[in-house]
């Protein structure tokens, strides 16, 4: 694919306001509080696109696109199910200890509330998994441009970690909240042009439920299975996620969704920002607003890209092999040039040209690909740029909030506390704008990590998984059960760690290979129809052995003292009030609100 | 800074490249048609009202100085701590 210079134009300007931003942000960051936390001075609404901002990150408009090719309308699940009524959760009953304890971090809310070995577990896992987890995102963006614009790895990771941290360095939190926001409207922009443009080329909504049954059909489906969220649900042999009801409801609407909103600083973070708790508490309730209607900007071209029956006109660097590929193939035998499904091409071998072919004897198709696919086919020169500003804005947005919540945890929950306790301000400063460029630097070597040894960030990802999992067994009982003991959530964190790892390998998806997929303990007890099935019953076993270890030995240890839980507990809060504050600017009834209309979005596409 | 104005800024500018861009391509595939203008036309003229109301909210946000007698809410304070004897006059 060639760009014109108009696309390179869009793209320079871009790059021109991310840093522009920085720089007039210097002069905010002069103590370590502005640096970290701006303050606590942003208005809700900011901090509440910066929060839905930061978790949009490139692997979440590009997987998310995969998924609705590869899963159709039930990767809605992620957002309604698996997004909302965590976001609600954490506005609602979280976020008043979070804000009002004062803790800095969510590693520091575990030390006032715990102990210090708690802390400690949570600040060094984290910190290690936000450097890592960038790097890979930094990989599949450079990996990306390189399949797409035959644009050099190095040079499109470089530049991109380059601009990431000099915005970052300079203004701090500040500086990677307003760039979030103005990602925020650029991702926007550039995807519902999109949208309507596939839409219509595929005749409305009517068109691509009729093109979304054929295809369903000929995955061996029924018709309807694409585009039901619900319905198919029953059984996993029936809908192409290969999960059912209760695990997707338990493992992903509770575990792993209430994990991830509620107890990862990246997106807390942003809440802990606001100028009042007020704020704070409507930060998440004011993004999920956004994320309810995501699944319409980042599934819906994934659904697109699959429904297309045209052939597309521009190709990616890598598949020019295959246009140029002159030999009739005979026929039945899959080729790079008949493997298509819609815009989405095969996976492709890169020396010899031709398509892969997975285990079961079909050809794997590239999904990662939908969306750019969609984006190459639908938006012509101009637009286009917009549309990979859009991507680039996603990746940088999601490394940006990485990277904050990287300096702060390293700075206050890692440095302050075991390596320079009693320092000076302007050291935490200077502490943390250096954390920012080591954090990076990192980031980058694990870019580069991933793309010579893709195993090892497999295992990595999997050891996060495994340390995630139950995590949000210990905050629930720490900020709802004032009995809960510090060496009851350390003991039951490291037991829910293992019962994940114990639960991984002891099982196995179905058709995969005994490894990082599982089984590695050496029997397999039982054989999850799906990968996705596999996980979500992993976080639910780490969840309930960290719930009841945690519990058990609470039960036995010393409690602390009530008066040092005041703030920390529910038992032991004021509630916060909002008298005085206009009814559409309090918590509880946004959070009504956003409640039923998920309620309402789940039936329509039942 | 008030965030609303990089934001407004930068749409502005691409509303004006994107719209004059699309009107000057010549392009007409219709794959590219959005109401039965080239897209580039219709995201341009959409980003440019997007980015222009920004621009003169974030204007308009621009805190400015005012006298609390300027205001109802100012001139309800004031009486209040006349009463308590805040204010000497």
């Amino acid at each position: 694919m060639q760009l014109q210079w108009i696309d390179y134009l869009i793209i320079l300007i871009y790059f021109g306001f991310v840093i522009g931003i920085g720089f007039v942000l210097k002069n905010f960051a002069k103590t370590s509080t502005d640096f970290f936390l701006s303050g606590r001075s942003i208005p809700a609404w900011i901090t509440g696109l910066a929060f839905i901002s930061a978790n949009l990150g490139a692997q979440e408009v590009i997987g998310m696109g995969a998924s609705g090719a590869k899963y159709g309308i039930a990767t809605s699940h992620f957002y309604w199910i698996g997004a909302i009524p965590a976001m609600v959760f954490v506005g609602i009953f979280m976020m008043p200890f979070y804000y009002g304890s004062r803790a800095r971090s969510v590693p520091e809310y575990l030390k006032l509330r715990f102990d210090e070995k708690t802390r400690g577990l949570n600040a060094i896992s984290f910190a290690a998994m936000t450097v890592f987890s960038s790097g890979v995102s930094m990989y599949a963006m450079g990996k990306l441009l390189q399949l797409l614009l035959g644009w050099d790895f190095t040079v499109s990771v470089l530049l991109s970690a380059g601009i990431v941290l000099v915005y970052t360095y300079l203004g701090g939190l500040t500086s990677a909240i307003y760039n979030e926001v103005l990602q925020f409207f650029l991702i926007v922009a550039g995807f519902v042009p999109l949208v309507f443009l596939g839409l219509r080329d595929v005749g409305g909504a009517d068109g691509l439920y009729r093109r979304l049954a054929d295809v369903s059909s000929s995955r061996g489906f029924d018709p309807g299975a694409l585009s039901h969220s619900w319905q198919y649900m029953g059984t996993p042999a029936q809908n192409p996620m290969g999960v059912e009801a209760f695990g997707l409801v338990m493992g992903l609407g509770f575990v792993l969704s209430f994990g991830y909103w509620c107890t990862d600083f990246l997106v807390v973070q942003r809440a802990m920002a606001a100028d009042s708790m007020n704020s704070a508490r409507r930060t998440p309730l004011i993004a999920a607003f956004p994320k309810m209607v995501f699944p319409f900007l980042v599934i819906l071209p994934g659904m697109i890209a699959i429904s297309v029956t045209d052939r597309p006109t521009m190709l990616p660097a890598h598949l020019r092999c295959a246009a140029e590929q002159s030999a009739p193939a005979s026929a039945g035998t899959p080729t790079a040039a008949n493997s298509w499904e819609g815009i989405v091409p095969p996976k492709i071998d890169d020396r010899t040209c031709q398509p892969i072919v997975g285990t079961d004897g079909r050809v794997a198709v590239d999904y990662d690909l939908a969306t750019p696919m969609m984006l190459m086919h639908y938006f012509p020169a101009g637009i286009l740029g917009l549309g990979l500003c859009a991507l680039m804005a996603s990746f940088m947005s999601g490394m940006a909030g990485n990277t904050t919540a990287f300096n702060t945890v390293w700075t206050y929950d890692i440095y302050q506390s075991y390596i320079n306790k009693r320092a000076s301000d302007e050291h935490y400063l200077r502490m943390g704008r250096a954390a920012t460029v080591f954090g990076i630097l990192i980031s980058v070597a694990a870019a580069y990590v991933a793309q010579q040894f893709n195993n090892i960030m497999d295992l990595l990802q999997l050891v996060f998984a495994f340390v995630n999992a139950p995590l949000f067994a210990t905050f629930m009982l720490g900020m709802f059960w004032k009995r809960a003991t510090g060496h009851g959530a350390f003991v039951g964190l490291v037991s829910g760690t293992l019962a994940a790892a114990v639960h991984h390998g002891l099982t196995l998806p179905a058709g995969a290979a005994v490894g990082f997929k599982g089984g590695f303990l050496g029997t397999v007890l039982h054989t999850y129809p799906s990968e996705m099935a596999q996980n979500f019953w992993t976080a639910i076993f780490a969840w309930t052995t960290c719930f009841v270890v945690t519990m058990l030995v609470s039960m036995v240890t010393a409690p602390r003292p009530e008066a040092e839980l005041k703030g920390l507990v529910y038992s032991l809060t004021p509630r916060p009030r909002d008298e005085g504050v206009p009814l559409y600017r309090q918590p509880g009834p946004l959070a009504v609100v956003v409640l039923l209309a998920t309620i309402v979005l789940n039936i329509i596409f039942w | 800074m008030d965030i609303r104005l990089p934001v407004g800024a930068i749409f502005t500018i691409y509303g004006v490249l994107l719209t004059v861009y699309g009107l000057t391509a010549g392009d007409v595939e219709a794959r590219h048609m959005l109401l039965g203008l080239q897209v580039n036309i219709v995201a341009g003229v959409g980003m440019l009202i997007f980015g222009v109301s920004f621009l003169y909210l974030a204007r308009k946000g621009t805190p400015t100085v005012r006298s609390s007698s300027s205001s109802a809410e100012g001139r309800a304070i004031e009486d209040r701590e006349r009463r308590t004897g805040l204010e000497g006059h």
